[in-house]
């Protein structure tokens, strides 16, 4: 497999607080990665780093063989690397459809008008056809959705840019254990025909049960990367970076 | 029955162009939370303009549409050169930008026309008046009215119908998300200073059209009226800015008719009156704001 994305000694923050201390990390294409870590690991960080909203202060990142260190949000995004940010980021006066269609900019600046409309079109066909309940509802307004609902029109209009990578910041964040597992069914419905994903979770077991790969964060650092399942099946490992719960949960799996 | 013809004539006039104003100076604060003290000056060059292109005789639909253009440019480099570079600063730092910007168009107008007001060249059709069932009709109420209408179907389509529509209510709300999306900021505040300063271009030659002469300082009442309509419906608000610039027109158009003589030099004292009246039963504005300031 070939290296999709490529990040090498990665540092950013905000003012004076280096929050990624010199993070390394690569995605293949076709792969699935996990980025776990405690509240405050830097993920978050890490994620709009690499989506181009948070200036790094050196490393390199490196997306589709092209160097986009320096590259503004939204031609990155045009370059089919696309973030679906922590807490959804719905646009709740637009509607469920006019979400959709803003998730499909990105689309405009690489194709022409006929090719962009057909592609929306099968977009909208294909995210309807995942998430049923967006489109009964496409014209209500995304503020009328619930909190799993919404999550599931983040990622529907993650991907109708049709990314090659979608970065999924907590997918999960604020919803009900059972309103997470849906979503979880709803990633695995497009894994084998979508695009390469990452998926930042704080809690270790679901993740590390989707993901191909995974990295664990603490303070801005990577401290563990590996095989999700070898890393999924060490309890001793979860012990000490996710704490008693995570281990249990995996032990009762 | 004539008087409230005349009335209703007189208060969408006004409202029309306050509506316009404030939806000019909404659209640019509800991407960058600018308040733009500086929109006036955009009028009063779309007057100096025209005056300064009949004075070499240019023909009139081409005055109109040199001007609008000329506004539109001129409100897209004021954008680029004075703004865009503080589109991640506090609110203050554009708030202050905008006097500094408003200062410098005004002493360049002073060092290109002179203090002096200069009559403005109103046309003949617009500056008569028509008599319909015995109620007087300026024609430059009509057009106004009639451009306003336009204008406003114009930008309803263009936000809600378009593409750019749907960017642009996506980076109003979230920008930093919409970025996320591809949506590009700079081009986003690129069209929509270009179309603030249409609206202030139109705007302009109706205003001084009705007034018949222009100065310097003759930004001051649009911008004061235009602050109040989008502050009166709902600051952000699009749908606020058009009804906040009709209820001031229709209070001011009660207030003209009703008002005794000798009140009338304290109009616009009532009507400011009225306006925080009605502020402080409804604090957000007629409508409240829909969109949320954001960075």
């Amino acid at each position: 497999m070939t290296a999709l994305l490529e990040i090498e000694n990665l540092v950013a923050g905000y003012g004076s607080a280096r929050v990624l201390k010199g993070i390394s990390l690569s995605v293949n294409t076709g792969e699935t990665v996990a980025v776990l870590g405690a509240n405050g690991a830097g993920k978050s960080t890490l994620m709009n780093t690499i989506a181009g909203l948070v200036r790094p202060w050196a490393g390199r990142i490196v997306f589709a063989g092209e160097d986009v260190t320096s590259m503004p949000a939204e031609d990155r995004a045009a370059r089919g690397l696309v973030l679906t940010p922590e807490g959804r980021g719905i646009f709740v006066t637009l509607s469920i459809e006019e979400n959709l269609l803003v998730g499909a900019t990105a689309l405009r600046s690489r194709l022409g008008a006929a090719e962009t409309r057909l592609r929306i079109a099968e977009g909208l066909e294909r995210a309807y056809g995942i998430f049923s309940v967006l489109g009964a509802r496409r014209h209500d307004l995304a503020s009328k959705l619930s909190g799993g609902q919404q999550q599931m029109l983040a990622i529907a209009r993650g991907l109708m840019a049709q990314p090659k990578l979608l970065l999924m910041d907590e997918p999960c964040l604020g919803l009900a254990p059972k309103l997470g597992t849906e979503v979880y069914a709803a990633l695995e419905a497009l894994r084998e025909q979508g695009p390469s994903l990452v998926v930042v979770e704080e809690s270790s077991r679901r993740a590390l049960a989707f993901a191909d790969r995974a990295y664990v964060l603490k303070i801005g650092e990577t401290v563990l990367e590996g095989r999700a399942a070898t890393l999924g099946a060490d309890e001793t490992l979860l012990e000490a970076y996710f704490g008693i719960e995570a281990a249990v949960a995996v032990a009762e799996r | 029955m004539t008087t409230v013809v005349q009335l209703v004539v007189n208060a969408l006039s006004l409202g029309s162009t306050y509506a316009l104003l404030a939806l000019g100076l909404t659209l640019v604060f509800s991407v960058m939370n600018l308040i733009n003290f500086a929109y006036g000056m955009l009028l009063v060059w779309s007057g100096y303009m025209a005056i300064l292109m009949v004075d070499h005789h240019v023909p009139g639909v081409l005055v109109v549409a040199l001007c609008v253009l000329f506004t539109t440019l001129l409100a897209m480099v004021m954008g680029r050169v004075a703004f865009r570079p503080f589109i991640n600063a506090p609110p203050i730092t554009l708030l202050i930008t905008s006097f500094g910007v408003e200062l410098v168009m005004q002493y360049a107008v002073v060092l290109a026309f002179g203090e002096n007001p200069h009559v403005f060249p109103t046309p003949t059709f617009l500056d008569s008046v028509l008599h319909v069932g015995g109620v007087l009709v300026p024609t430059v109420e009509l057009t106004t009215i009639a451009t306003a209408l336009v204008a406003m179907i114009g930008l309803y389509v263009l936000l809600n119908r378009t593409a750019f529509g749907l960017q642009l209510r996506a980076a109003a709300e979230r920008p930093d998300t919409a970025r996320l999306m591809g949506v590009k900021p700079t081009r986003v505040l690129a069209i929509i200073f270009a179309i603030s300063g249409a609206i202030a271009g139109v705007v302009g030659l109706l205003w001084f059209a009705k007034l018949g002469a222009v100065t310097p300082g003759s930004d001051l009442a649009p911008t004061l009226k235009s602050f109040i309509a989008i502050v009166l419906g709902g600051l952000g608000s699009l749908r606020g800015a058009v009804l906040g610039g009709f209820v001031l027109g229709a209070l001011e158009a009660l207030m003209g008719t009703y008002l005794p003589t000798g009140a009338l030099n304290y109009q616009d004292a009532i009507v400011f009156g009225l306006v925080i009246a009605i502020l402080l039963l409804r604090p957000g504005g007629l409508v409240g704001s829909t969109v949320e300031p954001t960075r």
